[in-house]
């Protein structure tokens, strides 16, 4: 159990009891969450053309892995092909790149860094239209996949290299890699223009993001990439702690900072890589989730990780499902919707911000 | 129980050609307090970081108990604490968080004993009431003391400050100055802390360290370090000085 999980009840009225009640308040608030994730999932799984009752939903849900007869064929079929697949694939989408964004906030120490902003996510993107428009399609997916992780790489090193260069401040290093951003999209628009009209088709929905072609085989690809590097920054939690006292603090108190900050770079841009290569470039959710994960409960990675992921997930959903239905007939590519909610939600968090000098 | 101190010998440290460091030695002994003072510029906060490791020094050698300073991982790391001059912090972590932090054990698992430190720490220094507050709320002053109590959480043998006193009051800083000598005559840790107010350093420290162009100036006790021929050719001002229980304290300069 995290945190307060050894200490007993009777702790009394100081400093010690007010801790075991903030830990105990924090796992109050994950469970919130995933609360609300489910909610929403099982909400969202009703809506569509075929509107599916939430009591059939739950049937269709239990009834494949368990072996019972489902109410219909037919709502099974939309649950567990169409419906499921898109959700959990928005989900896993949205914790990837939330959790992309916590883990480059806290190594930058750059409230602004998320995967969007500092071009790795552009990277990405690029990646996978030089193999999606020079036809490299022996690999199929897994060479999109492969490539948008090398470019996803390249840009991360970039930055990490900007970074080592004396005095190179927070700020210098997120402008930085804001033209690198700008740049890269114009490697990309530059690579489209003398595409055909197909693959420019193929590479606009890499830039803006969608979730139109999530299947179980994206849901696999972005899970498998959570799974290797979630269980690494919730270990390394405590040293990502003792990085927000700054690295000299941190140093002092043991933790190798450049071997933390280059290898979870290189995980980060894995988990990314994974994600855009299936969606494209979602924006603003690495951004934003992570700041409204802080808001909730505090800045200690042991519940901020796994709360950005619920959170991304969470909003990822909620965005996909205004998506589908926000518009009658017409269906929106989900990173425009982040866009219209994520950048007003930004401004708010930026206006409330009472941290000084960062 | 006899363990080897901070030994600095022929300390070199170059900021590209720019040579901070030229030779420089000292030692600090457990139980005693050594001040380091000397004018801006004059490689005191660079000292510190290459006894703390976080510097890697050009030529020379540092040891801390015996072991070369920079030796990563955890077991070289309870050796000293560091309080670092800015304490400023990008999230808001709160004040228990932070000195829970100092516990250099397995991040995960915050047991009771752990918690009854912390707590004892913050009494000791007066921010029990502070403990859940994100230390981005708090004053420089009130931030200065809750990374001197994450530094007092470690209890290990030595005690690195960086101009501990830079936000605090009068109050405060006499709390401070009680603060490490308790550490130094109680709890025998040997401290080694950079001081830009002479007066304080006289007042506090066993000894004083007086660096001027990354040299040691003048070593000894304080009566014997701060003089009025020192402060001139040093500093470049002419102090008034007074004499008060046995000690000189710069009142003034001339004009």
């Amino acid at each position: 159990m995290a945190g307060g999980g050894a200490v007993s009840t009777d702790a009394g009225q100081g400093a010690a009891a007010g801790y075991v009640r903030s830990v105990r308040r924090r796992l109050l608030v994950l469970g919130g969450l995933a609360l609300a994730l489910c909610l929403v999932g099982l909400g969202g799984l009703t809506l569509g053309p075929l509107g599916i009752p939430l009591a059939e939903v739950a049937r269709a849900l239990v009834a494949l892995p368990l072996g019972f007869n489902p109410a219909s064929e037919q709502a099974q079929h939309v649950v567990w092909n169409i419906r499921l697949p898109r959700l959990a694939t928005a989900v896993a989408a949205g914790a990837g790149l939330a959790v992309g964004g916590v883990i480059l906030q806290t190594l930058l120490r750059n409230p602004m860094a998320s995967p969007f902003t500092l071009g790795i996510a552009s990277g990405a993107s690029l990646g996978a239209a030089l193999v999606i428009i020079f036809g490299f399609t022996a690999f199929g997916v897994y060479g999109i996949v492969a490539n948008a992780f090398v470019f996803a790489l390249a840009v991360s090193l970039i930055i990490l290299m900007i970074g080592q260069i004396k005095r190179a401040t927070p700020m210098s290093l997120i402008l930085a890699g804001i033209a690198l951003m700008y740049f890269i999209n114009a490697t990309t628009t530059l690579v489209v223009y003398f595409a055909d009209a197909d693959a420019t088709r193929e590479v606009m929905f890499w830039s803006v993001g969608s979730l139109s072609r999530a299947d179980w085989e994206s849901f696999a690809f972005i899970t498998a990439a959570l799974a290797v590097t979630l269980p690494v920054f919730l270990i390394k939690s405590g040293d990502l702690n003792r990085l927000l006292l700054g690295d000299e603090t941190a140093i002092s108190l043991g933790v190798s900072v450049s071997a933390l900050r280059i290898g979870l770079i290189f995980l980060v841009a894995l988990l990314v890589a994974a994600v855009v290569a299936f969606t494209g470039g979602i924006s603003f959710l690495g951004l934003v989730a992570p700041h409204l994960a802080r808001l909730l409960l505090g800045a200690d990675h042991r519940f901020l990780i796994p709360a950005t992921a619920l959170l991304g997930g969470l909003l990822l959903a909620v965005a996909d499902l205004v998506s589908l239905h926000g518009l009658s007939d017409v269906v929106l590519p989900v990173g425009v919707v982040t866009a219209f909610i994520g950048s007003p939600l930004f401004i708010y968090l930026i206006l409330r911000r009472r941290e000084p000098g960062v | 129980m006899s363990m080897p101190g901070i030994e600095v010998r022929r300390l070199r440290y170059a900021y590209g050609r720019e040579e901070v460091l030229r030779g420089v030695d000292i030692d600090v002994t457990r139980g005693e307090i050594v001040a380091l003072i000397g004018p801006n510029a004059s490689g005191k906060s660079t000292l510190l970081k290459c006894v703390t490791g976080i510097l890697r020094p050009l030529r020379g050698r540092v040891t801390v108990a015996g072991v070369p300073a920079g030796t990563r991982g955890r077991r070289a790391a309870r050796l000293l604490s560091y309080v670092p001059q800015s304490t400023e912090v990008a999230y808001p972590l709160t004040v228990i968080d932070s000195v829970l932090l100092g516990l250099g054990r397995a991040s995960w698992r915050v047991d009771r004993r752990d918690l009854q430190r912390a707590e004892a720490v913050l009494e000791h220094l007066g921010l029990a009431g502070l403990a859940q507050r994100p230390l981005p709320e708090l004053s420089g002053g009130q931030r200065q003391k809750a990374a001197i109590a994450r530094a007092l959480v470690r209890d290990t043998p030595f005690l690195l400050l960086d101009e501990p006193t830079n936000h605090l009051d009068m109050k405060h800083k006499r709390d401070a100055i009680s603060i490490l000598n308790h550490s130094a005559r109680v709890r025998q840790q040997g401290v080694l802390v950079v001081l830009h107010d002479i007066n304080l350093a006289v007042q506090l420290a066993d000894r004083v360290v007086l660096l001027s162009d990354g040299a040691v100036a003048a070593c000894g006790q304080p009566g014997e370090v701060v003089t009025r021929e020192r402060i001139r050719t040093v500093y470049g001002v002419e102090p008034k000085l007074v004499t008060h229980e046995g000690a000189q304290f710069v009142v003034g300069y001339e004009r």
